[in-house]
């Protein structure tokens, strides 16, 4: 079957709410692994979370303006793009999550959301869709900025100091 | 309908790390039974019971058996058996898997949990299981194995009386038991294991050569997760008592093999593999594991100096409860700590300095190339202390045998074996063997740091010049590991 | 929390507590049951050490929790029942002894380091039973001597 041009800018757009849905809930369960343990830590992933959710209002409204209701999403999305993931399996136990580390984590998994959608926006020939992943890319780098800006805000040291 | 069963191949799963190229075999892909052992619930208890009854059994006679130690089993069957068995097959063969049915955090989980086999969810910090306790933060600061490398440093300069006299053996014992579960009752976790036990902390190091490991089989799977269950628990595991999150775990170092996360994984995404020896896990990561395979590699060395070797002065210096030379303790004492913290380590460094210089390895910091490049101390640490063991179960074997039947040293004679007499076994092998399995470890510490050398640098002109200063430094340890067993 | 799982937890419990409990108990049993169990009635049993430094027979126990911290009760006599059966349990907490009863024809019996040595005998008579180690020791060795007393003789004197 040929998927019309709209339906794959569609099919994006709500690939693109459940990611932020999907990692809003990601952040919320890394969040619970800080809880009563380290609290500046665990703030900041509750923080990520509701940034990804409001990320999800936002992608909600540019695809109500362009398609109207966003339907029942049911299902993971496959992709594993923009997933925020602990980096060291022994953050825990040599105790060197930070608050920065936590910035850290939502940094790279946004600026690989960034570059997955610029990566798609070269390799795609419909315009329309085009179009739609150079918005998702620049949706992405400004989240990519406002963490950037709070890592430099919170003079951020190199990765866990020498044991 | 349900599909049809296809016949399950064994499965062989290439290493994605192409450098590695080393081969990886699934166990519970081939054998699922084994992972339906390791997920019953009871799995750890019935493992532990055995260990648990040997260990009380030990304490006991240590307290009212003989103080001859060749005829008390804590001696023997501790000190002899256990020792050989740990260092030559339980760690090389099967990492932490000694962690597994320990016994000496036995009481301190069953504190925390008040359970011994059952799983309670609920909630306490960090985790989705009810745990009780006071369950505070382990200090940052100590949150490192330094604590394990000042305490198996301060075990093993009293060593000579720790593996002869049975109640120092008790006393030593019984400490730790209390203080696993005294610190069970006010930290999260098992704080006891990670960052204070001695044995723990060796086992950490000498896990990396494992052909074992436990580790996710699908890392998108982990990406994807929403419970984190792993490290968190849940209703089917505990938490992890180790703290490692295994959506990242790429090194052996701080898993204890307790399988609750693959209890507690809602993906089924865990698995056993198995793996070639010391070939996968070559990164350190911080100066505490530098130091504490500089301690091994140097304890091997004085181990060996002060239990075989025929210059009894040492030993009379080491056996300080019996001689009372306390100046020759002293000596001993601070030449030895000296050796394992500053010398050493002081060699290294320079191994490194001349490396980084003679490479013109500018890119690389002093501190990243002293880091990665330590790993080479580990499969020569491991094989050298195997050497050191052989002697120690080919000439003392034999007690184990009279041992067994008069645990006491009471006059009983269990299985008639009790006037068994000392024979050493093929002792006119004992040098060849150690000569064998120090050039293994010198073999495998080469190709570890040629391991390490390739992912550091791409010139092959810089990673050779690289690698020739520390592969001076292996070959000199070697040779002098040779000369002390073979003269 | 189903019935199943409360018996599993609490045969777990009652297994760990059989065994902190049940092992002292074995031990006990083996040496002040089992072993006396095995000799007629009327049997004296006596546990006697050697120890070398100091020359000392002892009746104290020198065992893990004792031997650096407890000085031995020197033993110089034992009483005997004229005409019962002995069985001496001999142990050295050092080194090689060699016990020797030469009145009774009993010994030397060697007493190596770490073991418990059996020597039965009767006291056919108690006139100078002497004991003493036979094989030097260390530089006490020669204070390493007792006496079998007869108990009945001892009590009309007292």
């Amino acid at each position: 079957m040929t998927v019309l041009p709209s339906d794959a800018v569609r099919q994006t757009l709500l690939r693109a709410i459940q990611i932020e849905s999907r990692n809003s809930e990601l952040y919320e369960s890394l969040a619970l692994i800080f809880e009563g343990y380290e609290d500046s830590v665990r703030q900041t992933f509750r923080e990520m979370a509701e940034e990804e959710r409001q990320h999800g209002t936002d992608l909600k409204e540019r695809y109500r303006a362009k398609f109207g209701p966003v339907p029942l999403l049911t299902g993971e999305p496959k992709e594993v793009i923009e997933a925020p993931d602990l980096e060291d399996a022994e953050a825990l136990i040599f105790d060197s999550m930070t608050l920065a580390e936590a910035l850290r984590v939502g940094l790279h998994a946004e600026e690989a959301a960034r570059d997955f959608y610029r990566r798609e926006m070269l390799h795609t020939s419909d315009p329309e869709l085009r179009g739609v992943y150079q918005e998702l890319g620049e949706f992405e780098e400004t989240h990519v900025r406002v963490l950037q800006d709070k890592l430099a805000g919170r003079n951020a040291i190199g990765s866990s100091s020498a044991r | 309908m349900a599909a049809p069963q296809t016949l399950v191949q064994p499965v062989v799963v290439p290493n994605t790390t192409t450098e590695d190229n080393a081969w990886r075999f699934d166990v519970f892909g081939r054998w699922p039974w084994v992972k339906r052992v390791v997920r019953m619930p009871s799995f750890q208890f019935l493992l532990i019971l055995p260990n648990l009854l040997l260990f009380y059994f030990f304490l006991i006679t240590g307290l009212v058996g003989t103080p001859v130690g060749n005829r008390n089993i804590i001696i023997v069957f501790v000190w002899i058996l256990w020792w050989v068995v740990l260092i030559t097959a339980l760690v090389p063969f099967g990492s932490r898997v000694w962690c597994t049915m320990c016994p000496l955090p036995f009481f301190g989980d069953w504190l925390q949990r008040r359970a011994l086999i059952r799983v309670r969810p609920g909630k306490s910090p960090g985790t989705g299981n009810q745990f009780f306790g006071l369950q505070k933060r382990w200090p940052k600061k100590l949150s490192n194995i330094w604590l394990q490398n000042v305490g198996f440093l301060f075990l093993a300069t009293f060593s000579a009386l720790l593996v002869t006299r049975p109640i120092v053996s008790v006393v030593l014992f019984a400490i730790m038991i209390l203080l696993a579960a005294a610190m069970a009752l006010v930290y999260r976790l098992r704080t006891f294991c990670n960052y204070v036990c001695p044995i723990s902390g060796f086992l950490s190091l000498y896990a990396m050569t494992s052909t074992v490991e436990l580790r996710s089989s699908d890392a998108n799977e982990c990406l994807k997760c929403k419970s984190k269950a792993c490290i968190r628990g849940s209703e089917k595991g505990w938490a992890c008592p180790w703290n490692v999150y295994m959506g990242k775990l790429d090194r052996n170092n701080y898993c204890g093999l307790c399988f609750e996360c693959v209890k507690s994984c809602p993906n089924d995404n865990i698995s056993l593999y198995l793996r070639p020896f010391a070939t996968s896990d070559v990164s350190i990561k911080g100066y505490d594991e530098v130091w504490k395979a500089s301690i091994m590699l140097v304890l091997a060395f004085s181990y060996s100096v002060v239990l075989l070797s025929p210059w009894g002065r040492f030993k009379d210096w080491a056996n300080v409860s019996e001689t009372h030379n306390w100046g020759g303790f002293a000596i001993y004492a601070v030449v030895q700590i000296l050796l394992a913290l500053v010398i050493f380590p002081g060699l290294y460094y320079l191994s490194i300095r001349v490396a980084k210089w003679y490479a013109k390895a500018d890119g690389l910091s002093v501190r990243e190339l002293f880091l990665a490049y330590s790993y080479m101390l580990v499969p020569l640490g491991l094989l050298a202390w195997i050497a050191f063991s052989i002697p120690l179960i080919m000439i003392n074997g034999a007690y184990i045998i009279s041992v067994a039947s008069d645990p006491l040293g009471w006059g009983m004679n269990l299985f008639g074996t009790a006037d068994f007499p000392w024979t050493p076994f093929l002792p006119e092998w004992v040098p060849f063997l150690q000569v064998v399995v120090l050039l293994l470890g010198l073999y495998y510490s080469l190709r570890g740091l040629h391991r390490v050398a390739l992912k550091l640098f791409s010139d092959p002109v810089q990673r050779n010049r690289s690698l020739i200063p520390p592969t001076v430094l292996l070959v000199g340890v070697t040779l002098v590991f040779l000369r002390l067993f073979i003269g | 929390m189903t019935n199943k799982v409360i018996y599993k937890e609490a045969a777990a419990a009652l297994s760990v507590l059989a065994i902190l409990a049940g092992l002292p108990f074995l031990l006990w049993y083996w040496r002040n049951v089992y072993v006396p169990g095995k000799y007629p009635p009327g049997t004296q049993i006596i546990h006697l050490t050697a120890v070398a430094d100091g020359g000392i027979w002892t009746r104290d126990p020198i065992v893990g929790y004792s031997y650096w911290w407890k000085t031995p009760t020197r033993v110089k006599e034992i009483e005997l029942k004229q005409g019962s059966h002995v069985v001496l349990f001999l142990s050295s907490p050092d080194v090689q002894h060699a016990f020797s009863l030469p009145n009774l024809h009993v010994g030397p019996v060697p007493v190596p380091a770490g073991h418990t040595v059996e020597v039965g005998f009767t006291a056919d008579h108690t006139d100078e039973l002497n004991f003493a180690c036979t094989q030097v020791c260390g530089r006490d060795h020669s204070k390493l001597a007792g006496q079998f007393v007869d108990s009945q003789s001892r009590s009309a004197q007292h």
